[in-house]
């Protein structure tokens, strides 16, 4: 009982630092109204992209997990305090105007969260004793246990003389392992019934942004943008609910183990599933956005669309996989459309995927390795 | 992918991933065909009225995106032959299937539906869009996820209940000896930045063996029980190939191959001394079993001793001793 209450705040905690460091952020980048969806899902990828840097520096020196641990501890503490203290007037303004924007939703935002509860639910209550699973879960519990990063193999428990390539700089699990150490909650509760819940209903978001830059009309940076009350607007939000419900539906009848709809049923907690759920349709808004001519500032379009391939490095070497898309749908438009200045947009973006690759390939043909001992 | 590679399928590797990757949910990929198609129409039919084509390109742009993307994958990730040439080399066929995630399948057919909705009466949507789902659940089983595991968890780990009893009767035991007390006073003041300090704080860790069900709940359970078996070379004696690497040669895999022969009874010509070998060249101390496949004559004649019947398996100790006790 008392590890379900830890969990329970291990679970609100985590969301409402998401929801600090983006609402932050967002306006900082002077943006006057928000959206609690494209601040959770700003402050997730930054949160990540930050936690992917730290959490490397900390494998490469041999730094213990605790360390780690205090570090994140500050970071987050500090994300939370400006977050309630800058922004919570704002937060109040929004649950003000609740009824309103549930008015401009309509009957489908119901059926909407119906959905997302029960899959957030299913991941709550879903049993997954997979091999991938005791890899990265192993990967968590392993570096509690060992205060350690990355030393020791997580499958068996024996000291590594060198870091596997193919998961030294997926991190993401380590995220769990410090969340467990200040919540004083097992590995095992927070990857596999914490995360997968928050990992579940991020997904879900993510849709739902999606939905948001496939119907909006213009707005400034749609792939967190504003939902204004206007008519185009109520319009777009009841769109973005249906396709949320669609998605989920569509998800729920994918019959292979391969499909990403599988990942956000059976193995939301892993970073494989926020690459398919999570960052590949945060990718694809941002593309559409561009495709559609809703993209308001390009300057915020791709520091989001870098935060999301920095965060993506974080989950897993599957981040190839935005990074194929991103690059399929952004160099035709270039082409198309002549708007050669968008290039620069692009490389930056892409900035952590060859950063990673670079590594990854250094790494995997030894031009040097991380040990895991002095 | 499971059994399709490159060498065996060639050229027909890509289209092989892709059935397999849609299986019985090739109608969303219908769907989501079919949207594009009626996207294009639309795009055209609006480029013939000179004052909606700033419309047309908006409203348009998703399909453009879609082809675009669709286009440059089948001349590059979707493409046999660079896949043939690349994927290898990479090291990417048994995880090839994930760039058909690429391809954005599930979220363009919800795209197209979504739209079609809105363009159309109330009534007619509702009637359409409850029609496609109905065809949706005839047609394709509902996610490998549901089907199989809609059920309450055991405990609040989600693990099977039988892995923290286990895990306790095995450290119970394992600190009472005297192998425990001799690893954890060598242990002591190592440091365990050192190569030698991390090895020494390992051996102060029972390594163990457990049945299949099991092996993959234990150490993200219990950390601090070590197995004999990694990952991927447990999965390959199992005979799966998903990881794409066949362990058989291996070195190391012999003796550990011959302790699961033996646990299980699979080959009848492991004598108790090839077991006692095996054992100690794996470092095993403890072997967990089934109750009902228990090859409890071999193991016994080989030096193991039961210490424990719970929830259902026997635990088995090898090489370990009790103050005063035999091994």
């Amino acid at each position: 009982m008392k590890i379900a209450a830890f969990a329970g705040v291990a679970t609100l905690v985590q969301l409402l630092l998401f929801l600090c460091t983006g609402s932050v952020v967002m306006k900082l980048r002077g943006r006057k109204a928000w959206s609690v969806s494209g601040a959770l899902l700003l402050g997730f990828f930054i949160y990540f992209s930050i936690f992917e840097i730290i959490c490397l520096i900390a494998e490469v020196t041999l730094a213990p997990l605790g360390r780690l641990a205090v570090i994140m501890l500050v970071i987050d503490a500090a994300a939370i305090i400006a977050g309630t203290v800058y922004c919570g007037r704002d937060w109040i303004m929004r649950l003000k105007t609740l009824p309103e924007r549930l008015k401009a939703h309509g009957i489908l935002i119901f059926f909407a969260i119906l959905a997302v509860l029960a899959v957030c639910f299913f991941a709550l209550i879903y049993t997954d004793g997979s091999a991938d699973a005791d890899y990265y879960i192993g990967m968590a519990s392993t570096a509690l246990f060992t205060d350690s990063i990355g030393r020791y193999e997580p499958t068996n428990g024996l000291l590594m003389t060198a870091i596997n390539p193919r998961y030294a700089y997926a991190l993401y699990p380590y995220h769990n392992a410090v969340m467990s150490d200040l919540f004083h909650i097992p590995v095992i509760v927070q990857a596999r019934t914490v995360m997968n819940v928050i990992n579940a209903f991020m997904c879900c978001i993510a849709v739902y942004r999606l939905g948001i830059c496939l119907f909006a009309g213009k707005a400034e940076n749609c792939v967190m943008p504003e939902t204004g009350l206007d008519a185009a607007s109520a319009s777009a939000v009841r769109k973005a609910d249906l396709f949320t419900l669609l998605v989920l539906v569509i998800h729920l009848f994918s019959s292979t183990i391969y499909m990403p709809g599988t990942f956000l049923f059976s193995r939301s907690f892993e970073g494989k599933n926020l690459i398919a759920n999570l960052v590949l349709p945060s990718v694809i808004a941002a593309a559409v956005s561009i495709w559609r001519g809703t993209a308001g500032s390009r300057r915020h379009l791709f520091a989001d669309l870098f935060l999301m391939i920095a965060a993506g490095v974080c989950f897993s070497s599957s981040v190839v996989i935005p990074a194929a898309f991103l690059t399929a749908a952004i160099i035709p438009y270039i082409l198309i459309r002549k708007d050669f200045r968008m290039i620069f947009g692009y490389l930056f973006s892409m900035v952590p995927a060859v950063v990673w690759m670079t590594l990854y390939v250094l790494n995997s043909h030894y031009v040097f390795i991380i040990r895991t001992y002095r | 992918m499971e059994g399709v590679t490159i060498s065996k399928y060639g050229l027909a590797f890509v289209p092989k991933v892709l059935v397999g990757y849609f299986g019985q949910s090739w109608f969303i990929l219908i769907i989501f065909i079919a949207g594009m198609i009626a996207g294009t129409y639309v795009i055209l039919r609006e480029r013939t009225d000179p004052s909606g084509k700033q419309a047309g390109f908006q409203s348009g742009g998703v399909t453009k995106m879609n082809w675009a993307v669709l286009i440059v994958f089948l001349l590059t990730l979707y493409n046999p032959f660079v896949v043939k040439a690349l994927v290898p080399r990479l090291g990417m066929t048994p995880v090839y299937y994930r760039a058909f995630w690429a391809l954005p399948v599930v979220t363009g057919a919800a795209y197209y539906l979504t739209s079609f909705a809105f363009r159309v009466k109330t009534k007619v949507a509702a009637i359409v869009l409850s029609a496609v789902i109905a065809v949706m659940a005839v047609l394709m089983p509902v996610n490998p996820g549901i089907r199989y595991h809609l059920r309450m968890p055991d405990n609040i780990y989600k693990v099977s209940g039988s892995v923290p009893v286990i895990c306790d009767a095995i450290h119970r035991d394992f600190e009472q000896t005297d192998q425990y007390q001799e690893k954890l006073s060598a242990a002591e003041g190592a440091d365990r930045m050192t190569k030698k300090g991390a090895r020494k704080f390992v051996r102060t860790l029972p390594r163990c063996v457990f049945p299949y069900e099991l092996e993959f709940q234990v150490r993200p359970y219990d950390p601090s029980i070590t197995l004999v078996f990694r990952r991927d070379m447990r999965l390959s004696y199992e005979g799966s190939m998903a990881t794409g690497v066949d362990y058989s040669e291996w070195k190391a895999f012999t003796p550990r191959k011959m302790i699961l022969d033996a646990m299980y009874g699979r080959d009848p010509s492991i004598t108790p001394d090839m077991l006692r070998e095996s054992l100690k060249k794996a470092k095993a101390n403890y072997l967990v079993v089934e109750n009902h496949l228990d090859n409890r004559e071999l193991l016994e004649k080989a030096g193991c001793r039961l210490i424990g019947d719970e929830a259902g398996y026997h635990i088995y100790s090898w090489g370990l001793t009790k103050s005063g006790e035999a091994g």
